[in-house]
């Protein structure tokens, strides 16, 4: 059998292009991409909230839903641009176009994990707007509970064990009640003045200061007979560093926030 | 037995459905799950808690579950005994209605 030095000796792998970079050159390259990606995404996240913010002080609220949807259409469009740059570079080397590179990789993980949190946490997903909805929503559901209770005894009540508790098995952030001389006037105990609320979180930091204002918001005179009509406030903490949110419904359906709390 | 002789706390249709949610169970049940299993409004329930709760006929619990809210209601010895009272004199009402037709 003739001697065949293919057999012995591996082919010689075919050079590497002079556009192909070094180990290095390709992390470096997926950094400055995801770097890229990150400063894009912040910049497009701040302009579009910037924008919603003045747009809602100067016309009308836009609502949260479509400020999330906006930023997702800005997440999307930045994980776009990073892919076009991801392929270009490949393209320039030789290498397939689209692949998961580790920039894609890195640029998609983070934001998903983010996601995942605040799925988790959804409080974390509600600024303070939402927050006042909490407000609106106890209040709309006391003044459904004393129109009941008024169709049944012929008058309001002030005493809130005679009521429903607007935030039954949810975590109430607003305290919710009466003002303290309205109700001793109708002679309801102080404790049943208000719901009770045990939130470490939003409530206890400002437990004097909201009964303080329970305790303040009307003299004895100003109060409302419970035959003729009521005057209920939900008070509550929604942003650090901010004033109390202050919201009031009376028994003529009236709702006003007398104090933004953000 | 005479009609008028009929706990009144129990002739109202939503106090009945009330007690006989919380005696048939042997657990206390919360706001949340009556208001579900009645339809009732929270209004409404609340209400009529509070005069069963007057009567002595359910025992009723505010409590924290961790951070949330929790009312419960459970039935007390005698609201048991004030049902069976209760629904054997519809019982024999009904069997007079009977005899008398």
């Amino acid at each position: 059998m003739p001697y065949d030095d293919k057999d012995e000796i591996p082919p010689t792998p075919p050079p590497l292009p002079a556009s192909h970079p070094t180990q290095r050159a390709r992390v470096l390259e997926s950094a400055k991409f995801v770097g890229l990606f990150y400063l894009e995404s912040i910049a497009g996240a701040v302009a579009l909230l910037a924008a919603a913010s003045v747009v809602s002080n100067a016309l009308t609220p836009v609502p949260e839903p479509l400020q999330i949807a906006l930023l997702v259409v800005v997440y999307v469009a930045c994980l776009r641009r990073l892919w076009q740059r991801v392929a270009s570079a490949r393209k320039s080397r030789g290498q397939p176009r689209w692949s998961a590179t580790i920039a894609f990789w890195v640029a998609l993980t983070f934001p998903v994990a983010g996601l995942g949190y605040l799925l988790m946490e959804p409080g974390k997903l509600r600024g303070p707007q939402a927050r006042q909805r909490e407000a609106k929503a106890a209040l709309g559901e006391l003044l459904r509970a004393e129109r009941e209770f008024f169709r049944d005894n012929g008058r309001y009540t002030l005493n809130t064990r005679e009521l429903p508790n607007p935030g039954e098995g949810k975590v109430p952030r607003y305290v919710v009640g009466f003002p303290t001389a309205c109700t001793v006037k109708a002679g309801v105990a102080q404790d049943k003045a208000q719901f009770i609320v045990d939130d470490p979180t939003f409530v206890q930091p400002h437990r004097l200061e909201i009964e303080a204002f329970f305790l303040n918001v009307h003299k004895a005179d100003d109060c409302l007979d419970p035959k003729e009509g009521f005057e209920a406030y939900a008070v509550g903490s929604i942003q650090e560093n901010a004033p109390l949110d202050i919201w009031r419904v009376d028994h003529k359906r009236t709702y006003s926030n007398l104090q933004q709390g953000w | 037995m005479k009609p008028g002789e009929l706990s009144l706390l129990l002739s109202d249709r939503v106090r009945l459905a009330i007690m006989a949610a919380l005696a048939a169970s042997d657990e206390p049940l919360d706001f949340n799950s009556l208001l579900e299993s009645l339809a009732l409004s929270k209004g409404n329930l609340s209400s009529h808690a509070l005069k069963l709760e007057e009567g002595g006929l359910i025992e009723v619990k505010k409590e924290f579950v961790g951070k949330k809210t929790r009312t419960t209601y459970q039935c007390t010895s005698k609201g048991r005994q004030e049902m069976r009272s209760y629904l054997a004199q519809v019982e024999s009402l009904l069997k007079l209605a009977e005899r008398r037709t």
